[in-house]
């Protein structure tokens, strides 16, 4: 029996080990979602201009996808892939096969090179077609980067039925 | 005698300066205040709870698995802090959450936990633990504040994600030129490197302190 005690000894703080994380996981679970879904709602709204009806948020973590917002435009979500990882991206198209706007939702590119991404480039990528996109001068410093996020983007206008299915954003 | 334990942990015996642990998430978190601060608080956190608990059990976890044990109660606070991070700081949460992580494997925490909080009472293992949080803080935000200068010529951006909306007006602009090198994982170990050498010259590390050197050997 004596050798039995040393491993009821660690089982039991195994033990209080977990309900402690339980506990934990009860008090900040609904904070947690409602801290995620807000910053995606956050972000959803600020490239339709409108806030999004609560109920129909779609998860942004899901891609490829593209929605449409009530016939006014389509919204996509792709992952291209950069330098150091994915490129999270969330664009708006226009009914004439162009891009409306485009926002970087996360990537993992060198910090020192991605100066460009905040500098204006993606207002400069407004209203562009696929051969446009196609055509545009790579950033110095920042081929990869900048080539990824303009290939995939054309290739999303190309053939934005690739995205899956369109969901709708709107309730009617 | 308390207070003296406060001291050691935090100045004479600083984790970082002096015995120079913890360094992965040192470097690699302090390029700015507000990133600093959140992972200096989950940090204390972590020691907090894992000092005090293994004190508390110290008669009860069985030496062959001790180690096991202190990984055990060190990765559930860990867990606890992130969790919490998660839930009162998301902002700073998506920025350092991988170093918040790995705080379960940092050699400062365990070290603490086998050198002192194994062997003393839980007032005692508190009181290093908040000495040594303190002197892990003190170098991050130092580091910290030290980089955000070099790289973006301002101070204190971003802090809204730790102390809500009505932090933002903290934000200190003092040049507009930065040196971009700073921010980047080659400046974290440059500035460490002379803030480190500027510390040496300064006399803050002691030598010659049997003692410490005694501690020391033990932690690492």
């Amino acid at each position: 029996m004596a050798e039995l005690k040393p491993v009821l000894t660690v089982a039991a703080i195994a033990l209080g080990c977990a309900l402690a994380l339980a506990a934990t996981h009860r008090l900040t679970e609904s904070r947690i979602s409602r801290n995620e879904t807000a910053a995606e709602r956050a972000v959803l709204a600020d490239v339709l201009g409108r806030r999004v009806d609560d109920a129909l948020v779609p998860d942004l973590a899901v891609q490829p996808a593209i929605w449409d917002d009530c016939g006014r435009m389509l919204v996509a979500r792709r992952d291209v892939r950069g330098y150091g990882g994915p490129i999270r991206l969330l664009f708006t198209l226009k009914g004439n096969g162009r891009l409306a706007r485009v926002v970087i939702l996360g990537h993992q590119e060198t910090p020192g090179i991605t100066g460009f991404l905040q500098e204006g480039w993606l207002g400069s990528l407004t209203s562009t077609s696929a051969g446009e996109l196609r055509a545009m001068d790579a950033i110095t410093g920042a081929t990869i980067t900048s080539r990824a996020i303009t290939d995939g983007l054309a290739a999303a206008l190309d053939a934005p039925e690739q995205l899956g299915p369109v969901r709708p954003l709107c309730s009617s | 005698m308390n207070a003296g334990i406060f001291r050691e942990g935090a100045l004479a015996n600083n984790p970082a300066w002096t015995q120079l642990l913890g360094l992965c998430p040192l470097l690699a978190v302090s390029n700015s205040v507000s990133n600093a601060l959140g992972l200096a608080a989950a940090s204390a956190l972590v020691l907090l709870g894992a000092n005090g608990t293994i004190a508390a059990l110290r008669g009860y976890i069985p030496p062959f698995a001790r180690l096991p044990c202190f990984v055990l109660i060190i990765a559930t606070f860990t867990t606890v802090a992130l969790l919490t991070l998660q839930a009162l700081a998301y902002d700073v949460y998506l920025k350092i959450a991988l170093f918040v992580q790995i705080i379960v494997t940092n050699c400062m925490i365990l070290g603490r936990a086998e050198a002192f909080a194994s062997r003393q009472p839980v007032g005692a293992a508190l009181m290093d633990a908040a000495g040594t949080a303190a002197g892990f803080a003190l170098a991050l935000v130092v580091l910290g504040a030290t980089r955000e200068l070099l790289a973006t010529g301002g101070l204190f951006a971003q802090m809204e994600g730790l102390f809500g909306p009505a932090a933002a007006a903290w934000q200190l602009n003092l040049t507009d030129s930065g040196l971009l090198l700073a921010a980047l994982p080659p400046g974290a170990f440059i500035v460490a490197g002379l803030l480190l050498a500027a510390m040496n010259a300064a006399g803050w590390r002691r030598r010659d302190e049997s003692t410490h050197e005694a501690q020391n050997d033990e932690a690492t």
